[in-house]
């Protein structure tokens, strides 16, 4: 299926883009990363630990954390709003 | 709210009234609201991008007491972003600097200074006796460390970070909200990052909106919110932040 993704700070940089689309094979949180990884090379050493998340990705789902359901395990599904953004820690 | 030691209250004199006028017109402020900024003692920590701002705001709405904590000295490439240390402060320890800036912007008020870095050995004792902490630093360890005084205080704990043309910010209410450590468990790597001075302008001047909320009690704050401004497409995203029951700083 294919989905939007939203990026914010480094990710957006990296992937040149605030917003890409992404064919994903499967249907979880993990499968569109490994998407986006596969088209944006750049965001493999932001987002990937091999083949796991880093901890600090934050996901949303609709606009709520996937920390609060499923984790990275959370299943997606076409027309789905999905957006990526890194912790930030300047001031 | 905790006090350090005895502290006699601060009644409004005739100086403060004409100075404070026109924000003690706005609904729910008052004399009174103004003597409780008076009597509060507000932690800033760290003196940069956001402290210059929020100190800058703080001082002149006429928190009573500001203390100011920084490990740094200031360093050229501080000053597109970092309003309170101009050219002739490069090389200068950046308490001092923002001191000298802050005493003259409103000597009316007590600042305080420490100069060195805040850690697990002397973060209680630095926020002890002060109200509320405003999170000025520029990275996660740190902020760990003052959320988790925050809630051993039970006092509130805004929170601001920058990138680029990026922004986030929540308030963080002991017992009521997620604390920084259910909403961030894991830190971003360590890095230089980009930011254009308007950022921590925009996330300082929000904090101190915040403090003043939560003090007098008025308005809504952003708790169990996050906010994640997008500088660069001109959006203020809104995500609902949520307690972790497994929370090692707070519990849920």
């Amino acid at each position: 299926m294919k989905l939007k993704v939203k990026l914010f700070a480094n990710f957006r940089e990296a992937a040149k883009n605030k917003e890409v689309e992404v064919s994903v094979k499967g249907n979880t949180v993990n499968d569109v990363v490994s998407a986006l990884v596969h088209d944006y090379p750049k965001l493999e050493p932001l987002m990937l630990n091999g083949k796991e998340i880093k901890p600090y990705v934050n996901v949303l789902l609709n606009g709520k954390s996937v920390r609060d359901q499923g984790g990275f395990t959370s299943k997606v599904k076409e027309g789905d709003d999905i957006a990526l953004f890194p912790p930030v820690s300047g001031g | 709210m905790a006090l350090k030691g005895h502290r006699e209250v601060q009644e409004l004199t005739d100086y403060d009234r004409k100075r404070y006028n026109r924000q003690m017109m706005i609904k729910g402020f008052g004399e009174e609201g103004q003597k409780k900024l008076k009597n509060t003692r507000v932690f800033v920590a760290g003196v940069g991008g956001l402290g210059s701002p929020v100190l800058t705001y703080l001082a002149v709405a006429g928190f009573g007491h500001l203390t100011i904590a920084d490990m740094d000295v200031v360093d050229l490439s501080n000053l597109n972003r970092q309003i309170l240390h101009w050219d002739k402060d490069v090389g200068a320890v950046k308490v001092n600097s923002g001191f000298e800036k802050l005493t003259r912007i409103n000597p009316q008020i007590e600042i305080e200074k420490f100069q060195g870095k805040i850690d697990e050995n002397n973060v209680y004792d630095l926020t002890k006796g002060h109200d509320i902490i405003i999170d000025a630093m520029d990275n996660f360890p740190t902020r760990y460390l003052l959320n988790r005084a925050a809630l051993e205080h039970k006092i509130p704990f805004i929170h601001a970070s920058v990138w680029g043309l990026e922004g986030r910010l929540t308030t963080i209410i002991p017992g009521k909200t997620p604390c920084f450590e259910c909403i961030f468990p894991n830190a971003p790597p360590k890095e230089v990052f980009p930011i254009l001075g308007a950022m921590p302008g925009v996330l300082g001047t929000l904090q101190v909106t915040e403090a003043i909320k939560v003090i007098l009690g008025i308005g809504k704050p952003i708790t169990n919110r996050l906010l994640l401004y997008d500088g660069e497409y001109m959006e203020f995203h809104e995500i609902p932040v949520n307690k972790n029951p497994k929370c090692p700083a707070c519990g849920g």
